[in-house]
């Protein structure tokens, strides 16, 4: 299972395991598709526990940010994975971090 | 003929006076190039009377002709005084260098164009097309020649060729 | 060297390419030549010209000659074999190539863009329908300091195992990243594959790379992505650093590090994939591998490197004005040492004599090396030749086989581009009229395969060229009946054999019944004669019915200086090619009466030519005379003259104008001592007698 889950009052969590490349992209994308297919507002990708990360998966995170439309919303939660922050150095990628409030 | 001359517009020309058999001949001094001593003419095999040969004018080879054959009389004598007139005439589309035979050089003398009279059409022994006009200087009848007909290559060619065969 | 000049190079070197690319095609399809090396020097040929013409901008002939090369390379590198069909589409393309030089010297010619179409699509049978990235032009990249990359991700690059990660990974051990933008593109929701890359990632890269080395680190995503790696400016710099060697734009390019080895590759498969007239500079740029500043630096370099390539050519080109008139300083300077010499015997000093000698000996080697640099090899005209008989049999159906001997000697060059044309028309009448078809001949009880024989050699001062073809020999009955017909001749007239040979000479004749397409054009034999003629030449033909004609055109060696032999008769200088004198021989009194023109030579019959009476010179024969035995071909004959002087080097003045009809005399030369002498030309000299004599037997 690449990733868990759980929906918590308003918004869902998907928290991911240790590992998301390219052998569970599909199964990720699939377990992602049906989570959204229900998504209420808001989603929080929790990445903090990958340690195996590859351009697949970052793919893959990408596009579920791109899934997600307004007024839904999504961010990435990645504590301090330093895994998590040097690819996302090296691609120079931007994740969303924080909600922005509604009413704004 | 006469028009001709009165189309002329220099009234005055220059001539080089020459002896040939004791007749006073004149030419243009514009076709003529300069005069030498008769020397080391060499004689070409099988030629007409008149051709006397070549010579080496500084490296050119030089037909020489001997005019008074030309003129139907008898071959030049060959004197302490016979010259070779090098005439430049234009042929084809060439200046071509050529040498004529004459018993001796007179002077240069001016002509008025109006003094010129056409030429006698019998008389002279020479044919009328070789002759400009007769002039009468001092005392004596000068016969100014074409440069061009008298020279005319390709006639002479055409006789050469004639004989050669 | 100004662009004219240049120009004129151009046309000058691609013709002389042209030539040995055919003559080598010829001889891989007659079997005569190691195929190897000749189909390399087939490839340098149409490599070299387009190399050249790129230079000079002239596209169409890079376009046109760059997919020659390309068959050729797969010819050379034995992916395809070069048999009678593609030798054959190669020399069409020959053909091509020379009418498109040909009109770069004559510009109101338009250029065949059909057959040159036509040409590459039938080229392109022989290539391998090429694996072509498909690029679609994009605007000009802009440059910085930096490489630009820009990497547009194939879809299976995740599921090939890549990743872009490792690549930019492995980048940043090369230089520094900079400026990354990671730009998806996403497909339709529906059709979104978690497995499928939809990745396109441009990014800045600060290295001291190459571009080679840069795309190295692609090699392996490349073939499904498009990747475009730009050049940093300072690549222009390090293109103007680098050595100045003789390569190709593209080379050039790869070498600078502005373009990779694929690029260029590919460059050049789109280039042939669009019959693409464009330079190769342009396709680079429009592939956005290369800006167009960087092609502009490297043409510029390419054309630096051409003014300075070294001089290690085998032939040198110079202006024939320049050696017509280092040659007219020769002729001079050999009259003015004959001059000299004239002085030297007068002053009768050895030390002055040894010193002369020394000069003279200088000078001879002067005259024959200056000589010598207006000789070519007769072959040049002959494999001009071998083409027309391969052009001509085919189309007129007929199996002809040339034989060529004596390619290698040596006639004054502007001998041999006149005698081109007549040669070409002789041999265009043996091919037509000559030789018989393949039924007739099978039918005479001959091989079918007619042989048409040229060859060149010297003999006695001259040059021999025969053309000798195995056909049905010439028709007497036909030509007479021609010549009459054509009023050339009167019905009642009696002539010889040879005479009527003569008449195919003889201005509007032509005997083929029907008149082809070949020899039948209006330019007779008559032109053919007068073009020998004009070169003081000469002209003969035998013919044996069934058996063949044999044409024999005899020619001088050269037109300025001849090794003479100095005589006189009657005061006259005379001088005869040296080459031809056999021996002087006393003239005994007891043979001087006039009766009879030949005399016992060692038990042999040799005539001879009293040349006083011949040339009707004055003055009765001396007490003395000689004989001088002089041999021409298999002719042998005595020239009876007052003095022999010995020899000398005669610079050969050609006659007057009003001497044109004249002949046995060759030309002048201005002796030592300042006269003229007449140059004999022997073999005309001893026809003219012998028609004299023969004239006075009819009279």
């Amino acid at each position: 299972m690449p990733l868990s889950m759980t929906q918590k009052a308003d918004f869902v969590i998907a928290e991911f395991d240790t590992e998301l490349t390219i052998f569970n992209v599909r199964e990720a994308h699939d377990l992602l598709q049906a989570g959204l297919a229900k998504l209420p507002s808001r989603l929080i990708l929790d990445v903090t526990a990958l340690q195996d990360l590859d351009s697949a998966g970052l793919q893959l995170l990408l596009w579920t940010l791109e899934q997600v439309h307004s007024p839904a919303q999504a961010v990435i939660s990645a504590g301090d994975n330093p895994q998590f922050r040097r690819l996302s150095e090296l691609y120079a990628v931007q994740w969303p971090t924080q909600f922005t409030s509604q009413d704004d | 003929m006469d028009e001709q001359f009165n189309k002329d517009p220099l009234s005055h020309q220059h001539f080089l006076t020459f002896l040939l058999r004791d007749e006073c001949f004149g030419i243009s001094i514009s076709s003529v190039k300069e005069i030498i001593e008769y020397d080391n003419v060499t004689p070409i095999p099988l030629m007409p009377d008149f051709v006397k040969g070549v010579l080496n004018l500084r490296g050119d080879v030089v037909p020489v002709i001997d005019l008074s054959i030309r003129f139907n009389k008898s071959a030049t004598e060959i004197s302490k005084r016979t010259c070779i007139v090098i005439l430049e005439i234009l042929f084809e589309e060439q200046i071509v260098t050529i040498g004529a035979v004459v018993d001796s050089v007179s002077e240069v003398i001016e002509i008025n164009m109006d003094n010129i009279e056409p030429a006698p059409t019998f008389g002279a022994k020479i044919r009328a097309q070789f002759i400009l006009g007769v002039a009468n200087v001092g005392e004596q009848f000068v016969i100014l020649l074409r440069g061009e007909r008298v020279l005319s290559l390709d006639e002479m060619a055409a006789i050469i060729e004639k004989v050669a065969d | 060297m100004d662009m004219t000049q240049a120009r004129s190079l151009f046309i000058d070197e691609a013709n002389s390419l042209l030539a040995d690319m055919e003559r080598f095609l010829l001889e891989i399809e007659a079997g005569d030549a190691t195929s190897a090396q000749h189909i390399d020097a087939i490839f340098r040929a149409a490599h070299t010209i387009k190399g050249s013409a790129g230079l000079f901008g002239f596209d169409h002939i890079v376009a046109f000659t760059h997919n020659v090369e390309s068959v050729l390379d797969k010819v050379r590198s034995g992916q395809l074999e070069l048999d009678g069909e593609l030798i054959n589409l190669m020399l069409q393309c020959q053909d091509h190539t020379a009418s498109l030089i040909r009109q770069l010297e004559d510009e109101s010619s338009g250029i065949d863009l059909v057959t040159g179409t036509a040409l590459i699509k039938q080229l392109h049978l022989y290539l391998d329908p090429a694996p072509v990235v498909i690029v679609a032009p994009t605007a000009a990249l802009t440059h910085t300091e930096h490489w630009q990359l820009d990497v547009h991700y194939g879809e299976d690059v995740f599921r090939d195992g890549m990743d872009p990660l490792s690549q930019l990974h492995y980048l940043q051990s090369l230089g520094e990243l900079k400026q990354v933008r990671l730009v998806p593109h996403w497909p339709a929701p529906a059709a979104f594959d978690p497995e499928s890359c939809y990745l396109q990632l441009k990014f800045e890269l600060a290295s001291t790379a190459t571009k080679q080395q840069i795309a190295d680190v692609f090699e392996f995503v490349q073939d499904n992505s498009k990747v475009q790696i730009s050049p940093p400016n300072q690549i222009k710099a390090s293109l103007d650093a680098l050595p100045t060697v003789d390569e190709k734009l593209g080379t050039l390019l790869v070498n600078a590090g502005a373009v990779t080895e694929r690029e260029l590759q590919s460059a050049l498969s789109s280039q042939k994939e669009h019959d693409n007239n464009q330079a190769l500079g342009q396709v680079l740029v429009d592939q956005g591998a290369v800006s167009p500043e960087m092609v502009a630096v490297a043409l510029d370099k390419q054309k630096a490197t051409e003014h300075k390539r070294p001089a290690d050519f085998q032939f040198l080109k110079v202006e024939a004005r320049k050696l017509d008139e280092l040659i007219n300083l020769v002729g001079e300077l050999v009259t003015a040492g004959a001059g000299i010499d004239v002085l030297v015997q007068e002053i009768a000093n050895e030390k002055l004599k040894e010193s002369f000698s020394v000069l003279t000996g200088l000078l001879e080697q002067i005259r024959d090396g200056a000589l010598g640099l207006r000789m070519v090899q007769v072959g040049e005209s002959f494999s001009r030749l071998r083409r027309i008989v391969r052009d001509v049999s085919k189309e007129l159906g007929k199996d002809i086989e040339l034989t060529v001997e004596g390619a290698d000697t040596e006639l004054d060059k502007s001998m041999v581009e006149k005698l081109s044309d007549p040669l070409m028309h002789i041999v265009r009448n043996a091919l037509d009229h000559g030789i018989e078809s393949k039924e007739l001949r099978l039918y005479k009880g001959k091989p079918a395969q007619g042989q048409l024989k040229l060859s060149a050699c010297h003999e006695a001062g001259s040059v021999v060229i025969e053309i000798a073809d195995d056909g049905a020999g010439l028709n007497i009955e036909r030509i007479r009946a021609k010549a009459i017909e054509k009023n050339i001749i009167s019905a009642d007239q009696e002539l010889a054999e040879e005479d009527i040979y003569k008449l195919i000479f003889a201005p509007g004749f032509s005997t083929a019944a029907a008149v082809t397409n070949l020899s039948g054009r209006g330019v007779g034999m008559d032109v053919v004669k007068r073009n020998i003629e004009e070169l003081r030449g000469q002209i003969q033909i035998s013919s044996v019915p069934d058996q063949g004609t044999v044409f024999r055109i005899r020619l001088p060696l050269t037109l300025a200086i001849i090794d003479g032999f100095l005589v006189s008769v009657a005061g006259t200088h005379l001088v005869l090619p040296l080459n031809m004198v056999q021996e002087c021989i006393e003239f005994q009194m007891s043979q001087q009466d006039n009766e009879r023109n030949y005399l016992d030579l060692r038990g042999e019959v040799l005539p001879f030519i009293r040349l006083r009476q011949l040339f009707d010179l004055a003055g009765p024969p001396q007490s003395r005379e000689n004989i001088v035995v002089v041999q021409y071909g298999k002719h042998r004959a005595g020239l009876v003259v007052d003095h022999l002087h010995g020899e000398l080097q005669a610079v050969i003045k050609p006659l007057n104008t009003l001497f044109r009809s004249l002949r046995g005399i060759g030309g002048y030369t201005i002796l030592g001592s300042g006269n003229v002498g007449l140059i004999l030309d022997i073999p005309q000299l001893v026809q003219f007698a012998t028609n004299l004599e023969n004239q006075s037997f009819v009279h």
